[in-house]
């Protein structure tokens, strides 16, 4: 065995990070759907650990919101995740949790540039069961998130739900940037769906979509592979 | 820290966990492309080493090493040509663009005597590559039929009282020197992108309608030269762990199976093809 006598240097220097951030809704109108939710967050987290290559290149967080927002699971490999049981309450508003985002993320690319290493473009999994109780996140996104704003800006998935909109859930997918691999897409379940069919559904699409994008890595310009519109039984995509 | 994992991988740091979960795969549908190739040469003045080594990322998903390199010698002019091509992996056929340009480079640089003349000949005749591609035949038929590679390039000509060094690149296919001092990277070039934007990996590449390519020359009078791909010249521009390490290892030229094995040390996320041509002046 070789072993270099200066062993404190930074070990992560150079390391690839994509960051996933996860914004689920978890307002009082979840509260009847919390044990599912929950399951489904923990199949994806074991769906994640099985491999090894979304271990190495993706960091994963969770963001939960009502009519305000925290970071329930901090930017962190999935190995390295503690996933705790979510509770529901509160109205819903959409702002707080892409203000959250935009504040956490800062913080987290500024830890990990200044850890040596590189962060790729951020990706939100948005998940809502209805409609926000006011149109401040439209500011939001404008002020924060979108291009013109911000140049970290993020790819947004958006899924809906019960009462969620395709109108809405349209204002939150992101960007529009003409191809399909650079356009943000929304998913609404469709009649008659249950939301432990959406939810399972939506476990393994995510998966797939971390894995895709992580697999990018190799054509060395790793990109978010968002999940294609059709591609979520009982739910219907579309881009934006 | 540098060690050799109970595995036998060659480890710099935190090997993270692909490496030692991918083994042996699945063989690729492209059986011109080895999973790895090595050569080791000695010339007057000079020891060559070259390997290059598939990611593991292209183990994961079936797909071909798309590294590749050349090594040529002309006796009549003394004159060392190393050309190593990278494959830019958003296009399928991307390892048969890389072939064709490693092959034909050396050939197109002692010819003209210029990177420019040659590089642009290339190119050339690289777009009728590109032209036949869906006409030729392959064990596994693609839909998809686009190429492209990003090229670095190096002729060191052995006078009798000196040895000059030409070298060339488009794209992030790098060149490094080491001697005493360290690494320095013989192909930086100031980034023009956002500071606030999140990393990127776009690069140039051949064929293009007009190449950007950058030449530049150094006297040698000791230390190594090192044509890289970026699966070891992102690593090696980023972490000191890496640069400390492959200082140490490639002080003086190891056997080739060494090199190779060293080529392809295992580091947590760096999971792309990694080709490294050597050469120690002496």
């Amino acid at each position: 065995m070789t072993e270099h006598s200066e062993d404190r240097k930074p070990e992560g220097e150079g390391q690839i990070i994509m960051p996933f951030y996860l914004l689920c809704d978890v307002s009082l109108s979840m509260t009847g759907d919390m044990d599912e939710l929950n399951k489904a967050l923990g199949q994806l987290h074991q769906q994640l650990l099985g491999e090894p290559i979304i271990n190495d290149l993706v960091m994963l967080s969770v963001i939960t919101f009502n009519h305000e927002a925290r970071t329930v699971v901090p930017l962190a490999a999935p190995e390295e995740l503690n996933l705790p049981a979510l509770s529901a309450g509160g109205g819903t508003d959409f702002s707080p949790p892409l203000r959250e985002f935009h504040a956490r993320f800062s913080t987290d690319r500024d830890r990990l540039k200044s850890e040596g290493k590189r962060v790729y473009r951020p990706c939100i999994y948005f998940l809502t069961d209805g409609e926000p109780n006011n149109t401040s996140y439209q500011a939001t996104m404008a002020s924060l998130i979108t291009k013109e704003k911000n140049a970290a800006y993020p790819y947004i998935c958006a899924f809906g739900f019960r009462d969620a909109s395709a109108q809405t859930l349209q204002t939150l997918a992101y960007p529009d940037f003409g191809e399909n691999n650079k356009r943000g897409r929304y998913f609404i379940a469709k009649d008659g769906a249950s939301i432990t069919d959406v939810l399972q559904a939506m476990v393994g699409v995510l998966a797939r979509s971390i894995l895709q994008s992580a697999s990018s890595a190799s054509a060395g310009t790793p990109l978010v592979a968002l999940p294609e519109p059709n591609a979520v039984s009982k739910m219907g995509g579309s881009f934006v | 820290m540098a060690a050799l994992s109970e595995t036998g991988l060659v480890v710099i740091g935190d090997p993270g966990r692909t490496a030692a979960a991918i083994g042996p795969c699945a063989p690729t549908y492209f059986p011109d492309s080895a999973d790895h190739e090595l050569t080791e040469c000695a010339v007057p003045g000079a020891q060559v080493r070259a390997a290059s080594v598939r990611g593991l990322m292209h183990r994961h998903k079936r797909e071909p090493r798309q590294d590749r390199f050349s090594v040529v010698y002309d006796d009549a002019t003394s004159t060392l040509v190393i050309v190593v091509c990278d494959g830019v992996g958003e296009f399928a056929l991307s390892q048969e663009a890389a072939a064709f340009v490693a092959l034909d480079t050396p050939r197109a640089y002692l010819m003209h005597r210029d990177w420019h003349a040659a590089v642009a000949e290339v190119n050339r005749r690289l777009a009728d590559v590109v032209d036949c591609a869906p006409h030729r035949t392959r064990l596994l038929t693609t839909p998809d039929h686009g190429m492209a590679t990003t090229l670095a390039a190096v002729a060191i000509h052995f006078g009798q009282t000196e040895r000059l060094a030409s070298i060339a690149w488009a794209g992030d296919t790098s060149v490094w020197f080491l001697d005493k001092g360290g690494w320095a990277s013989l192909t930086d070039e100031k980034s023009d992108g956002d500071r606030e934007a999140p990393d990127s990996g776009r690069v140039q590449a051949l064929p293009a309608v007009s190449p950007r390519l950058t030449v530049a020359q150094m006297e040698l009078t000791d230390g190594a030269l090192f044509v890289t791909t970026d699966g070891i010249g992102n690593p090696l521009r980023d972490a000191e762990q890496v640069r400390d390490a492959l200082a140490e290892w490639w002080a003086t030229p190891p056997d080739v199976f060494t090199f190779a094995r060293q080529v392809g040390f295992a580091r947590k996320s760096h999971l792309d093809d990694r080709t490294a041509v050597g050469v120690w002046v002496s």
